[in-house]
């Protein structure tokens, strides 16, 4: 009886725990307030929750709720609150006609708003490019093309007067943000606009425009160098952008891939979960040194490194999957141990695996050089969050009875000698020089004989 | 300007009948002498010469194994040449002191003065020296 029932107790509760992940949404660990704010224009999406109902259920399901509002030159939206804090995790602003998003609203807002740590979904279209979003990207280095330009393929589009509505067989360029598993033969992009770089290291390129591909100014007419924005693969059509604070921003030069109509899952929710940081979050939990011995046993007093001993650096890295940390594994993290320059740049060796971390860690003779030295870790990936760590410790030099004493180097046994040689010869001839007289040598010579 | 004056100078001396090298050995055996002489005359100049001919070798031989083994223990070889170069130039400094001929540059410093002070300079030196070495 006793048995039965714990076997029950057993099954339910495995079976709770499985359901209990099923219905377990996912979030992400930086969240703050749990809220999403997500800009629409009515000029351009009339209905816009039942166009989009699919991706506002992705941002849901995400952890987030959200918070529809139109973009009104009029009235006024409260990103941050009277203490200046965020109000919102993520903005989301769809393609817009109007001159501002809201009253109170600029570029500088939306530059306080990543500052502060907010993620924005920022998407513009050959339909609606709004002014204070295109600021903000010129900014971080991103060039959309200007609403009155199409992007167009000649070679690769049926009906190439419309322009490109669809990118055949995309190449995803990061594997953070759009995984392996979420790739799609076939990416809706209709009335899309192409964005050209400046060089921003910060700014991670998700999606090239094909080779054949320009956008080009349609109220010219003709296409030439004046009226082309981008030529070939020179532009982009996706971009994504991770600040140092880690805030992330993501812009896509068209809207219609997350609409209903076009919705893919996986490709959908990836991006969002990237732009939210619930996808591409790492963390470290360990940063640890310590004085080691020859053979890399841990020494029981720990007073500090001089130069020459030998010290064994510890890490551990995590990965937010959704619902928790688990171990983030890789080959590619390195320790710098730094004095102006670094001295050493050490591969991290994979040590093994607790629940939540990756333990990684190195052994490594400290230079023959004392001063002020940083151990450092700088794990910095596009698409993932920055891992910079780093401590500073003095390396001492030799203390003055460290050294080995001449008597041990058998090199400056011959120096010893000649000075004691020296010493010697200085006595007798000494000894000598009081002894005798002031004779002449002749006379001497004559005295002995 | 310089090219004419030389030729002339040589030709003055062409003229005196004797050529550089026949000058110069002469000089050289004349002062040779004279310093042979002044040994003759005096044991301790004697006894100072030894010890300074002892001091070049050991000071020649450290320098030698010092290039050919390597300067590791920087410091013994600085700390044994510097005690042959030092204990030279302070014995040096005892025979110029000892020569009746200065006596003018060193009046009023007695023989023994300068002897005493001989060894208290050395005794210095080689306190250093021990001390540098290790």
């Amino acid at each position: 009886m006793q048995l039965l029932k714990a076997i029950f107790v057993l099954v339910a509760s495995v079976a709770l725990a499985e359901a209990k992940a099923l219905t377990q949404k996912v979030f992400s660990p930086y969240a703050l307030t749990n809220k999403t704010l997500v800009l629409y224009d009515v000029r351009i999406q009339d209905d816009f929750t039942s166009q989009y109902s699919q991706l506002l259920q992705a941002i849901r399901s995400s952890g987030s709720d959200v918070d529809v509002k139109r973009i009104e030159p009029d009235s006024a939206i409260a990103l941050f609150d009277d203490y200046e804090q965020r109000l919102y995790d993520n903005l989301l602003v769809m393609p817009s006609k109007s001159r501002l998003l809201a009253s109170n609203l600029d570029f500088k807002s939306l530059e306080e708003f990543s500052r502060k740590g907010g993620n924005m979904l920022l998407l513009t279209s050959g339909q609606g490019s709004q002014t204070d979003v295109s600021v903000f990207l010129n900014q971080l280095g991103i060039y959309p093309s200007p609403k009155a330009y199409r992007l167009v393929d000649y070679h690769n589009s049926n009906n190439w007067q419309l322009g490109v509505d669809k990118i055949e067989n995309p190449v995803f360029l990061n594997p953070h943000i759009v995984p392996e598993g979420s790739q799609v033969s076939e990416l809706a992009y209709e009335n899309g606009s192409a964005a050209l770089l400046a060089g921003n290291e910060f700014i991670i390129p998700v999606l090239r425009a094909k080779e054949t591909s320009i956008t080009y100014d349609v109220d010219r007419g003709f296409v030439g160098s004046q009226s082309t924005w981008h030529s070939g693969s020179d532009g982009f059509l996706m971009l994504a952008h991770q600040a140092r604070n880690n805030a992330r921003v993501f812009w896509a030069g068209s809207d219609t891939f997350l609409a209903d109509s076009h919705f893919q899952k996986d490709l959908a929710h990836g991006i969002w979960r990237w732009v939210s940081r619930v996808n591409g979050v790492l963390k470290s939990d360990r940063f640890e040194h310590t004085k080691v011995d020859r053979d890399g046993l841990s020494l029981a007093v720990q007073d500090g490194y001089k130069v020459k001993d030998f010290c064994k650096f510890e890490t551990a890295f995590s990965k937010w999957n959704g619902t928790a940390w688990v171990p983030y594994e890789t080959t590619d993290a390195q320790l710098e141990f730094i004095m102006l320059d670094p001295y050493y740049r050490l591969n991290l060796t994979l040590d093994g695996t607790s629940n939540d971390s990756a333990l990684y860690s190195t052994t490594f003779q400290i230079p023959d050089h004392h001063g002020m030295f940083t151990f450092k870790v700088d794990y910095s990936r596009p698409g993932l969050t920055f891992l910079k760590q780093y401590s500073v410790v003095p390396v001492r030099h030799l203390a003055n009875d460290e050294y080995p004493r001449s008597w041990q180097i058998t090199n400056s046994w011959v120096y010893v000698a000649s000075f004691f040689s020296v010493v010697v010869a200085w006595l007798v001839f000494v000894f000598l020089f009081i002894v005798s007289g002031k004779k002449p040598l002749a006379s001497a010579e004559k005295k002995k004989e | 300007m310089k090219k004419v004056a030389k030729r002339a100078a040589e030709k003055n001396k062409k003229a005196s009948g004797k050529p550089y090298h026949q000058d110069l050995a002469h000089s050289v055996t004349l002062a040779y002498k004279s310093y042979l002489k002044g040994l003759q005359e005096n044991q301790k100049l004697r006894l100072i010469d030894t010890f300074l001919a002892f001091l070049v070798c050991i000071g020649i031989l450290q320098f030698i194994f010092c290039v050919l083994v390597g300067t590791f223990p920087f410091n013994g070889f600085l700390g044994g040449f510097i005690s042959a170069v030092g204990q030279f130039v302070l014995t040096v400094s005892l025979r110029l002191q000892c020569l009746e001929s200065n006596q003018s540059s060193f009046k009023g410093i007695l023989p023994e003065r300068a002897f005493g002070d001989y060894i208290f300079a050395s005794i210095i030196l080689h306190f250093v020296v021990i001390h540098f070495i290790n």
